[in-house]
């Protein structure tokens, strides 16, 4: 070799700052992103925080004329009361209790089965492959909301029911995106280098495959998220949500429907406004994670 | 600093005065071009020279005004007594495209894959108004023929796909010529391409640039590219113009620290004997060497071995064969280099040997023990794994971005739990023990791959790939991506490792030049076949088979004499039908 | 050299044998488009079959002892249940229960409505046709401006339209349309008076509502929305993709204008991955009208659906599902075989 010193290699140029700084730095510089976290924080201590200190009684029905269908600002029932008798504001809250429950663990759920599902798809590959995907084909070609209805026809919906069912209506999307994700990692230098060496095939997933791809499962998972609060508020719109005395925004907007030609606005525009409020909340977080996790289209 | 051009008289058709370039980022604010200046006059090729980071394509673009909003341009380009940064978008539109056009570096998707070829070339021509349509779809049927695609009639019906790589770049060409513009700015225009198709991209440009006044401005990091076709040439480094002045100058006597540094770490090649080589080729007495089937019986042991070895690939639903009949030996403590151009079949042997892709006839064998290459591995197959290491091509994708250095290098020790390796000081140990013998710090070992340089990843893939101490490394163009001087050190690390650990190695690359300096022994393929076989030292310099000669001629020497001599017998070759039959062939399946 | 050197030879020999080791200029069939097309078949064929695997298994979750007891009605004695499901085939061992029920469907039967003197396929076919205008108004107008308002937004990446018009997407979006429904009804039915908000009483046809469009402004709208917001999400991320490509630049160095770049080389190639998406789209949109239809009693497929679920009328909500499914195989196969065939690429093969 005839070379002596060769000139110092250009240092990469965003290497100071670790890489969750960084990440949370994209993410912090994202206002959409960080309105939609403020809000969400805030929507859960409303909804888990808020009755302990606005106690309200959500079980008794009453058919006192007194206490029924009072408008907002009605003393002691800021926002009213419902044809039950019940505040709106206590209402609210325990409403989001549902909404919020069945949609983060429904997302969830459905993330998982997505990850497992897409990643084991992506990395065998072949003719295993291709029937675990006309599985997603055949899922897809269902409606979820016709299927929810059907399922709330035949069992009865309680909330641990709703999260199972809608869980299983969503898993298809992320299991198509981490599919393609998978096959992509699949063929990288570093799984190829494991492979060579001996390395097993579980090793390949466990360790290489659904470590990367956590960034679109994390995004998705936001997406999902934001898509059950939606559909919870669909079903129940259509009459086959969770039972009373248990109650979510869709169930609450839907009674007060019947209201609308008496100009009872507080009986709609709350549990509307709060459902609005809430999926934009977690479509900005998604789309700042998107922002925060996609190389694509960034600077290099 | 100003690029010093002979005083002719001739006004510069390009001036760029004290140009700076900066990117503001949400992570701050990055210089990309200091204070640089420069003039082109007509019919001149400049070539401006660096390696990746030095500023050199974010000044082409500079002058196209095609940088992305996050660019902060100030100092002056004046093109034809016309300042172009003051020129407003509109009046940018009608300079791009008929005063000053542009080539790219990846002629595969530079062209719009659902507009028809001829189209493409067409709308140049009527987006300046040169011509009626009817005259603009002759004029781009003339100008696909100008640059030599065969049948253009029926190419500019076509659509890209239906094109090779070479043949894009021609069309790309094409564009850049319909209105025959003062300026060509060509941007790495054959860096994707093979070499024997840059060669003849380089002469259609050199061409081009004797038979009118247009002026050229190569943006290049292949010194052989600027021994070739460059007038003059400027030396770019962390957006510094560092030197710059004729050619032969700055290539034969550089000045400036950086430039010397620069053309010291560029892999040579020994003059090959272009005079007997010739002879014989015009004589008819050119040969086709037969391949060894073994080394002679030096009572050498085969690390590994290729015996009638075929391999089928399988794309698209589609299965052809990607490598006929090898037969290779490659001895123990030796470096064979393979070489060949894409689609010759080189990168598929070398998964075969690391058991990624089956034999689909024949053997290979490590130790004397087969390779199979079975989704669930036996214990007898896991042994023979462990023998061999690897390293890829690609720093960007060698290693998980997930997993720390330290992480990525004992991975091998965790998949085989070697004796005396199993324990977790123990494995602490041998990472530190490895980062030292790639000649990386050990704090290194919690780093995360992200924050180490190219040049850096692959030494960490060497150091993974030798951590099970194999018998054989496959090393899968472990430098392509590199800047020459980053090569330099990595090549550096992996023959000192080599001497150290006594492995074989086999050394598959495109660069006859590095293959040249790193083998014992060369290995030439060519459309899945192994067409020649030899000693490095004599291959060099008068290779027997009409492909090798052919490919040996096509690279350019970063010498201009050397390269003057190959361009010569390159031009005297391709006037033999033979040779061009042969060395034609059929396009890759 | 290390070995023995071959005997000398010319090379124009050499050449033949080795320059075309198989040179058969014939296209295999493996790769080609038609085999791209049978293959996208099977696969569709496979597909439907576990679309019935899948129907006919929430069959028998929702009525285990078979549908005798709710055709007949609950004046049945068990005896009488018995001898229907024993005539229908309702006893025998499920695998050929589920082959009998692939046969029927074959042969277009979906069984009978326990709550309608009709069959399900009467019932579907009087209410199909409406939903499919009341979808198909909305998918066309969604489109019409989403795709523009897509590309609009990608070629103003950053700036203050495509925010407001990003934020205003994503307020679409999370809006449940029943509640974006509600609020037109209020607006422009109650305190306007512009238009109904409830569609006419009894069962009217097509002809009726396309002669009196006024009933459908509203579900129309309110079905748009979403889908509005949906589709100008991918034209947007779409033509974003497109505009960084390589071919992009090529056209902007042959001064080539940002608009017109867009308008001549990034549409057509953007609009691919959305046409992949429409197949995929139409259980959604059926999702959707059922929302719809139900929030303005417009009597199409989604309010029947809706009842029937009000009623237990599993073969009814069973045979919309199917209905549904089916569709949707159809159409991702009819929107992957256009995508095909507007790729020069794979068209190519075609000749």
């Amino acid at each position: 070799m005839t070379t002596s010193t060769p000139a110092p290699e250009l240092a990469p140029r965003l290497s100071t700052a670790s890489p969750a700084t960084r990440a949370w730095r994209r993410f912090r510089s994202n206002k959409l992103a960080m309105i939609g976290t403020t809000i969400v924080i805030l929507l859960i201590l409303f909804c888990f925080a808020g009755p302990l200190v606005w106690v309200t009684d959500q079980v008794t029905v009453s058919i006192d004329l007194a206490i029924i269908n009072k408008p907002w600002g009605t003393p002691g029932h800021p926002l009213g009361t419902n044809n039950l008798g019940y505040d709106i504001l206590g209402r609210l809250m325990k409403a989001g209790q549902t909404s919020l429950i069945i949609g983060l663990l429904a997302g969830l759920l459905a993330t998982l089965i997505g990850t497992c599902w897409g990643a084991i798809a992506g990395y065998i590959g072949g003719p295993v492959d291709a029937i675990m995907m006309r599985v997603v084909d055949a899922g897809i070609a269902l409606p979820a909301t016709f299927l929810l209805l059907i399922l709330s026809a035949i069992m009865h919906p309680s909330i641990p029911l709703m999260i199972v069912v809608i869980g299983l209506v969503s898993w298809l999307v992320p299991a198509r995106l981490i599919r393609a994700e998978a096959i992509t990692i699949k063929t990288r230098d570093y799984v190829l280098a494991l492979r060579a060496v001996g390395g097993s095939h579980t090793r390949a997933v466990a360790r290489h495959i659904i470590p990367n791809t956590i960034g679109t499962m994390i995004v998705n998972a936001t997406f999902q998220v934001a898509d059950a609060i939606l559909l919870v508020a669909y079903i129940s719109f259509l009459g086959m949500g969770v039972e009373p005395p248990a109650t979510d925004w869709g169930a609450m907007l839907t009674k007060g429907i019947d209201y609308t030609y008496a100009g009872y606005w507080w009986l709609i525009f709350p549990p509307g406004l709060l459902i609005v409020i809430t999926v934009c909340a977690f479509n900005f977080i998604g789309d700042g994670l998107r922002d925060m996790f996609d190389v694509k289209g960034r600077q290099s | 600093m100003t690029a010093t051009a002979p005083t002719t008289g001739v006004q510069p058709v390009l001036t760029v005065e004290h140009l700076n370039v900066q990117f503001v980022t949400d992570e701050g604010t990055y210089p990309a071009v200091n204070d640089s200046s420069f003039e082109i006059r007509p019919g001149e090729v400049l070539a401006l020279v660096g390696e990746s980071g030095s500023g050199k394509s974010v000044t082409s673009l500079a002058i196209l005004g095609l940088l992305p909003g996050t660019a902060r341009v100030t100092g002056r380009i004046t093109l034809a007594g016309e300042s172009l940064l003051d020129a407003g978008e509109a009046r940018m539109n009608v300079i791009r495209g008929a005063s000053v056009s542009m080539l790219f570096q990846e002629p595969m998707t530079a062209l719009n894959p659902t507009m028809t070829v001829g189209a493409q070339v067409m709308e140049v021509l009527t987006n300046h108004r040169i011509c009626s349509k009817a005259e603009a779809a002759k004029r781009a049927v003339e100008l696909l023929g100008r640059v030599g695609i065969p049948d253009p009639e029926r190419r500019a019906k076509g659509y890209p796909h239906e094109l090779s790589g070479g043949q894009r770049q021609r069309v790309v060409i094409a564009i850049a010529l319909a209105c025959e513009p003062k300026l060509i700015v060509a941007d790495e225009p054959t860096t994707a391409l093979d070499v024997t198709v840059q060669a003849e991209i380089l002469d259609l440009l050199r061409k081009l640039a004797r038979e009118s006044a247009t002026a050229f401005l190569l943006i290049t990091h292949n010194m052989g590219v600027v021994a070739d076709i460059a007038d003059h040439v400027a030396v770019m480094y962390n957006g510094d113009i560092v030197e710059s002045g004729p050619m032969k100058q700055v290539l034969l006597e550089p000045a400036a620290d950086y430039s010397q540094r620069l053309i010291a770490a560029i892999p040579k090649m020994p003059a090959a004997h272009w005079d007997d080589i010739v002879t014989a080729a015009q004589e008819g007495t050119v040969t086709v060497p037969a391949v060894p089937a073994s080394l002679p019986a030096d009572d050498v042991r085969p690390a590994l071995q290729f015996d009638n070895a075929s391999i089928d690939y399988v794309r698209g639903g589609r299965a052809f064969r990607a490598a006929h009949n090898i037969t290779l030996t490659i001895p123990e403590k030796e470096i064979v280099g393979l070489v060949g151009e894409s689609g010759s079949g080189k990168s598929t042997l070398g998964r075969c040997a690391l058991g990624l892709i089956p034999a689909a006839e024949g053997t290979v064998t490590v130790l004397g023990h087969p390779v199979h290459a079975r989704s669930l591995l036996s214990a007898e197959d896991k042994a023979v794994r462990r023998q061999i290491g690897v390293i890829f091509q690609d720093p960007g994708s060698s290693l998980d971005p997930r997993m720390t250095i330290a992480q990525c290098i004992e991975e091998p020790l965790l998949v085989h739990s070697p004796e005396g390796l199993s324990g977790r000081q123990a494995r602490q140990a041998r990472v530190a023990e490895l980062l030292d013998a790639v000649e990386l710090p050990s704090h290194y070992a919690m780093r995360y791959p992200h924050e180490l340089s190219g040049g850096q990843r692959q030494r960490v893939g060497l150091a993974r790939a030798i951590v099970l101490n194999p018998r054989v490394l496959i090393a899968d163009e472990p430098t392509s991506a590199l800047d020459v001087s980053v090569q330099a050190h990595v090549l550096d690390a992996l023959r000192s490792l080599q001497a150290a650990y006594g492995f074989a190695c086999l050394f598959i690359s495109h660069d006859l030049a590095v293959v040249n300096e790193m083998s014992h022994r060369v290995a030439v393929m060519w459309q899945g076949h192994l067409v020649e076989v030899g000693e490095t030292a004599s291959l060099m310099v008068r290779p027997q088979h009409p492909y090798t000669i052919r490919l040996l001629a096509a690279v350019p020497s970063p010498d201009p004499r050397e390269q003057a001599r190959r361009r010569e017998a390159r031009r005297k070759l391709a006037t033999l039908d033979d040779m061009a039959t042969l060395a034609d062939g059929a396009p890759p399946a | 050299m290390a070995s023995n050197r071959a005997a000398p030879a010319p090379t124009a020999v050499l050449a033949n044998v080795l320059a075309k080791p198989e040179a058969t200029k014939r296209r295999p069939f493996r790769g080609s488009f038609w085999w791209y097309l049978i293959r996208r078949l099977l696969q569709a064929l496979f597909v439907v079959l576990l679309v019935t695997l899948i129907v006919f298994t929430l069959m028998h979750l929702a009525m285990p002892a078979g549908p005798g007891a709710g055709i007949l009605g609950l004046g049945a004695t068990q005896e009488q249940i018995d001898a229907f499901n024993h005539a229908h085939g309702f006893d025998l061992p499920i695998w050929q229960q589920y082959f009998n029920y692939v046969t029927q469907i074959l042969q277009g039967d979906f069984g009978d409505s326990f709550k309608q003197n009709m069959t399900v396929g009467q019932a579907i076919a009087l209410r199909l046709p409406k939903t499919i205008l009341l979808a198909a108004l909305c998918m066309v107008i969604a489109l019409a401006i989403a795709l523009p308002m897509g590309m609009f937004q990608a070629t103003r990446r950053g700036r203050l339209a495509d925010y407001a018009l990003t934020g205003v997407n994503f307020v679409i979006y999370s809006t449940p349309s029943f509640f974006m429904g509600l609020l037109l009804i209020v607006v422009f039915a109650q305190k306007l008076q512009l238009l109904p908000a409830t569609a006419p009483a009894g069962v009217p046809t097509v002809a009726y509502l396309l002669a009196n469009p006024r009933y459908l402004v509203l579900p129309v709208i309110t079905g748009s929305l979403g889908t509005l917001a949906t589709f100008s999400r991918y034209m947007r991320s779409a033509t974003i993709d497109n505009l960084s490509e390589d071919y992009v630049r090529t056209a902007r160095a042959k001064g080539t204008s940002k608009s017109r770049v867009v308008v001549r080389h990034v549409v057509r190639n953007s609009l691919t991955p959305v046409i992949a998406m429409l197949g995929y789209y139409l259980p959604v949109m059926f999702g959707g009208m059922l929302v719809v239809e139900q929030l303005f009693n417009y009597p199409g497929m989604g309010l029947l659906f809706w009842r029937s679920a009000q009623q237990a009328d599993y073969p009814v909500l069973l045979g919309c599902v199917l209905i549904i499914a089916l569709a949707t195989v159809i159409g991702s196969l009819l929107a992957d075989i256009v995508q095909a065939l507007l790729d020069p690429r794979t068209r190519g093969q075609l000749q």
